[in-house]
């Protein structure tokens, strides 16, 4: 029910895209009425805590106190309800840009602490502040479909979800920025990795998940953003694997070929690990090797690679040189943790939530 | 030599046979199985107890369906390999590591002097901390280096371990502790499971159980939860998997298994009126006496590498 409302707070904003608070501030009022069944009314306001501490946080976090996080974590679902009521009376008073700007950091603010500063491990205790910062974003883009914060805010939570395999969720997300901040290649783009992922997740890696993902729709949505720009290298990455994934290793072959070894070292790594993977699975051993040591060359600490070798030459019997390769990648104290571009390709947009985290935090405190 | 120990039966023996495949001529390309034995590794309990005591002549081994003339080897003559493979990633951390690193100087503690052991660990990467030595030291100090982080890279690990069987005589122990599932690993299950198949090495599964909570005024069940990876792995190698009831059971757990791996029975055989290559299926049973046997499902025979 409340998404037709958004919709219609959308209609309300200006031509020149600010913002009319007071009908705004009306349309959520109405908004909480229907989702909640009930206005707070004073029975509901006594069981918070007062709306002006919220408020007060909110601005305190906006210049860029991270302590205040610590208030704001352990707020209940009834007490972040209460000050996003407080908030938006508070908007009716002040100018739009102020409005905008405390609007943001409530979003960030609910976002650090559902990711950053939250109590427990599971949904149940860190959803409330996600669903907050979510309501926050969809009515940003509900009146202004550009809005910078809201649309980047929608990677870094898809993110969060890619990084925990919450693949369910991450869709539902998926969807929500689809239809709330519009058709950008970026949707697109997690569309096609949450599918991608959660199928792996499910088939490959054998994992009961919810969402089992679907390589047809992951296969068009790279498809989709290759049409628009047939120069994106990521998506020919994913694209490739998705084709090995689905059996169609000549076409992952064809794909990835067309990507060479001078582009981002990262990705020209991913595509030779793949290539090799699909030749393998064509039983061309030899020109797999080829493809593996090309991948070794881009990024020598690199152990997937590294691996992948060992394990043709451990197959075809020549173990002594499988247990050197092994020992080689396995002994190399210097090689950092997350040195593996496949550990970054399998986290999905988890791979940057951390840094566009960071930088939207920055944005909003500017 | 290398070249030519590459297409001997990788559950090889080495025993009395191993001089007869050294002495052949290295440019032969055909399989001599009569040259070589094959050995297999095999425990029995009854009602959760080991059976000790039994002889060769107790078992029943078929070799593809043929049935075989065993012969038992003397497992104290016999050194340990321990491929010590632990999981090091971020749910490890705290007591639980502490729990590891005392499990793990628990079972350095208790090999015996032609013993060897090595220490892997895992977490996103796979790190080999010690390779095979006698030397309880530098394995002592490799433990010390363990610390958690990341995420959990059990087959890449598994592989690894596998890998690094070395051609020798002595039985080979790859002992995995995890306490979750693969996050992050780039070998899929069935290549591990292929190379599980080309190795004589025992794979025992090592899992934490988790004890049963209350939800509200329901207690859940005990889960005795393992990745499926370590359970079709241990299966397939005629290994087990074991449990701790909690991080501080971990040591009697570790020691649990080696003495486990110490009572044993290795049978050795000559395989006759079998295929020369591929893979061979193994049933051993015992004749008369009672008892759960497990073994390795089968070994696989490499063909001569091509280069």
């Amino acid at each position: 029910m409340r998404f037709p409302l958004l919709i219609a707070v959308s209609i309300v904003g200006t031509p020149d895209g600010s913002y009319s608070w007071r009908v705004l501030t009306c349309l959520l009022a109405m908004a909480c009425l229907v989702e909640n069944g009930a206005a707070p009314g004073p029975k509901a306001a006594a069981q918070r805590p007062a709306g002006s501490s919220y408020v007060q946080i909110i601005e305190r976090y906006q210049q860029g106190d991270d302590d205040v996080l610590k208030l704001l974590t352990p707020l209940d679902a009834k007490a972040i309800e209460s000050g996003e009521w407080a908030l938006l009376k508070t908007l009716e008073r002040v100018p739009p840009s102020r409005g905008v700007g405390l609007l943001h950091a409530a979003l960030m603010a609910h976002t650090d602490a559902a990711i950053v500063g939250r109590i427990g491990p599971t949904l149940i205790q860190w959803y409330p502040h996600l669903a907050m910062a979510q309501r926050y974003a969809e009515l940003l883009a509900s009146n202004n479909q550009q809005d910078p914060v809201a649309a980047r805010w929608w990677l870094i939570v898809i993110g969060a979800m890619h990084a925990q395999r919450n693949y369910a969720q991450a869709m539902t997300l998926v969807n929500r920025a689809l239809k709330t901040s519009g058709e950008r290649a970026e949707y697109i783009f997690a569309a096609g990795i949450t599918n991608e992922l959660a199928w792996a997740w499910k088939h490959d890696a054998g994992f009961p998940t919810p969402f089992s993902g679907s390589l047809d729709d992951a296969e068009k949505a790279y498809g989709r953003l290759l049409a628009t720009n047939p120069g994106l290298i990521d998506p020919r990455v994913r694209l490739g694997r998705v084709r090995i994934l689905r059996g169609n290793n000549g076409g992952a072959i064809q794909t990835l070929a067309e990507i060479p070894d001078t582009v981002e070292p990262v990705l020209a790594y991913l595509a030779r690990l793949f290539e090799g993977d699909a030749l393998e699975r064509q039983g061309s051993v030899e020109e797999a090797r080829k493809r593996y040591e090309r991948a070794i060359r881009l990024v020598p600490q690199a152990q997937s690679a590294r691996l992948a070798l060992a394990f043709t030459e451990y197959q075809d019997g020549a173990r002594a040189d499988a247990a050197a390769r092994v020992r080689d990648t396995a002994a190399d104290r210097g090689a950092a943790d997350d040195g593996d571009p496949w550990f970054w390709y399998a986290m999905g947009f988890g791979a940057v939530a951390q840094s566009e985290l960071t930088a939207l935090r920055a944005l909003v405190r500017q | 030599m290398m070249r030519m120990l590459r297409w001997v039966p990788n559950a090889a023996v080495w025993a009395a046979s191993l001089l007869c495949v050294l002495d052949a001529p290295a440019q032969t390309q055909r399989f001599r199985s009569q040259a070589v034995a094959v050995r297999v590794d095999v425990l029995v309990t009854e009602d959760k107890r080991l059976v000790t005591g039994l002889t060769a002549a107790d078992f029943e081994l078929r070799d593809a369906g043929v049935l075989q003339d065993v012969k038992q080897i003397d497992v104290e003559q016999l050194p340990l390999n321990v491929m010590l493979t632990v999981d090091t990633s971020k749910s490890v951390e705290g007591a639980r590591l502490t729990s590891l690193l005392d499990a793990a100087r628990g079972l350095v503690g208790g090999l015996r002097e032609p013993d060897r052991a090595a220490l892997l660990s895992f977490s996103t990467r796979v790190r080999l901390l010690s390779s095979l030595t006698s030397s309880r030291p530098q394995i002592t100090a490799a433990l010390r280096e363990l610390s958690a982080s990341g995420s959990t890279s059990l087959r890449d690990a598994v592989f690894s371990a596998l890998a690094l069987r070395q051609d020798d005589p002595g039985r080979t122990l790859v002992l995995v502790f995890s306490d979750g599932n693969d996050t992050s690993s780039w070998l899929s299950t069935s290549k591990v499971m292929d190379a599980a198949r080309r190795t004589d090495a025992v794979v025992y599964g090592i899992g934490i159980r988790q004890q049963g909570r209350f939800v509200g005024i329901v207690r859940t069940e005990t889960i005795e939860e393992i990745g499926e990876l370590l359970r079709k792995v241990t299966e397939e190698t005629g290994g087990r998997v074991l449990f701790a009831s909690t991080d501080a059971d971990l040591r009697r757990t570790f020691e649990r298994t080696l003495d486990e791996f110490r009572n044993r029975y290795v049978l050795s055989y000559t395989p006759t009126g079998v295929p020369a290559t591929g893979w061979h299926t193994l049933d051993v049973k015992l004749k008369s006496k009672k008892g759960r046997v497990t073994a390795r499902r089968g070994y696989f025979v490499d063909l001569p590498p091509a280069r």
